[in-house]
Formats: structure tokens, sequence, C-alpha cells
């Protein structure tokens, strides 16, 4: 079970309002590479991972993305918050300001609600584990896109941040991957660069 | 049931009683009578689970006890026990 720490896992200043780059941020909320589809794949696909490195990898970087979630919907709040209404009427952020004002929801920047089928749960721990790498790099990239469209420093300290925790996830799924594969008797074994 | 399911048990009653205490409080701060079962309910789960994790294992990440292993990855998990 969880409980929750008042406290974020970086700390967050927003001085600039910016309903733009809020709207573009959002998706790392809601959208397909995002924090909330990455916390759910990790506490899904766990339940049938065969070993204690599986289990406990998953367990606490699913963790860490519900983390991450909370500091996305920071920063959305924080770059909305000071906002008039006529600068997010000139911005981007208008049409979500309509359905959602300043809240947070879960929606892409192209506008498309938190759908769980932009992850997969297969049951089959090395397909899991592959497309934890994947989503890892997808995750990474969004961030990267994020960094090339804002200016702010106060933002992109953060979202610096969110990218580099990506990269190491990656690595620690890699290690996770081999921790099942690596092994005598291991079977349906296809990974680049591997000798059977 | 064994020893440390027995154990796990009486943690998971304390802890909850504490917990259902705390959203009880969430909305009525200053009742004085919840605000100490909270405290006694916490505190007996805190003292049973110090018990626990010394014999079998931690329960956090951050009650890994040994300088040789990183326990903290070693079975049973909550949905295999």
């Amino acid at each position: 079970m969880w409980t929750y720490q008042k406290r974020l896992e970086y700390p967050i200043n927003i001085k600039n309002p910016n309903p733009k780059l809020a709207s573009f941020i959002v998706s790392q909320y809601g959208g397909p590479h995002g924090e909330a589809g990455a916390a759910l794949r990790y506490l899904s696909q766990r339940f049938s991972m065969p070993n204690g490195i599986t289990k406990a990898t998953l367990t606490d970087i699913g963790t860490e993305e519900l983390a991450h979630l909370e500091m996305v919907g920071t920063l959305i709040t924080q770059l909305a918050k000071t906002a008039t209404t006529s600068e997010i009427e000139n911005s981007p952020m208008a049409p979500y300001f309509i359905d959602h004002g300043k809240g947070v929801y879960a929606i892409s920047a192209g506008g498309n609600p938190f759908k769980a089928e932009t992850f997969s749960v297969t049951g089959d721990p090395i397909a899991d584990l592959v497309e934890d790498l994947a989503a890892e790099q997808k995750a990474r990239a969004t961030y990267d896109n994020i960094l090339r469209v804002s200016d702010d420093p106060d933002v992109n300290d953060v979202i610096k941040f969110l990218r580099e925790r990506e990269v190491v996830h990656f690595q620690r799924f890699g290690e996770a991957l081999d921790s099942i594969q690596n092994k005598p008797c291991s079977r349906n074994t296809f990974y680049m660069g591997m000798k059977k | 049931m064994n020893e440390r399911n027995a154990l796990m048990k009486q943690i998971m009653e304390y802890a909850f009683a504490a917990y259902d205490w705390n959203l009880y409080l969430n909305t009525h701060p200053k009742d004085r009578m919840a605000l100490r079962f909270f405290r006694e309910m916490t505190r007996k789960a805190d003292e049973l689970k110090k018990v626990y994790i010394e014999k079998f294992g931690p329960i956090t990440a951050a009650d890994v006890n040994s300088d040789q292993e990183w326990t903290w990855i070693n079975e049973p998990w909550p949905w295999s026990v």
C-alpha cells in the first residue's frame, strides 16, 4: 500500500505565468508518453514479474512516476496561476481553459484525454520490460521537445530533472531485463548483441 | 496462520484504524478525542512494524537494516503471500 509525503521530489518555484507552456506540458500529465501512463504501466506490469529485482524495480519506478505526476501538475498550476484571462484567451491554452479552467486534467497537448491504450500489459515479463525501455525513451524525447519550446529557466530546470530520471529509469529497466534473460535456462531470448 | 502473517495482520489493523481516524480528522481537525485515538493507533502500528522489520525484513525500502545486502527485493511481495 501507499502513504503520501507532503513534499515534491524536486523543488518547483515558477515566477512567470505562461499559459502556452502549461498547455504543452500538460501532455506529460495525461498524454501518450506522460507520467499517468508510466505509473499505471509499471504498477500494473509488476504483478506478472518473476523475480525480486523486476518486482522491486517496477514498484519503485511506478511509485516515482506518481511523484512525477505531482510535479507536472505543480508546473501546470504554477504556470497558469497568475495568468490573466486575456493572456489565456490569446494563448494555445484557450480551448483547455474552456473545459478545465486552471485545473489539472489528464489530457495530451493535442487535446486527447488520457487513454490506457497508450500502454500495454502482456503478462510476459520480457515483452513488458522491453516496452518499458521504449517508454522511458519516448518520455525523454517528449521532455526534449518541451525544452525546445521553453525559454523559462525555472521551468527548464525542472524539466531537465524529469528528463534525467527517464535516462536513469531506462538504465535500471535494462538491468532488470538482464536479470531475467541472462540465465542458463532462459528461453525465448531475443536481445540485441546477446549471445546464447 | 504463521507468525509473520499474524504480525502483519495486526499491523494492518492498527495502521488502518489510524488511517481511518486520519480521514475523520481531516474534516474534524479539532476533535481531541479522535486525535488521541489517531496517535494511539499510529504508535501501536509503529511498535509492531519495528518488531516485524527486525524479524522478517523491510516494509519500506528505508527500513532495510543490513549492511551486507539489499533485502528490499526479497520475497514475499504483498500480491504473492
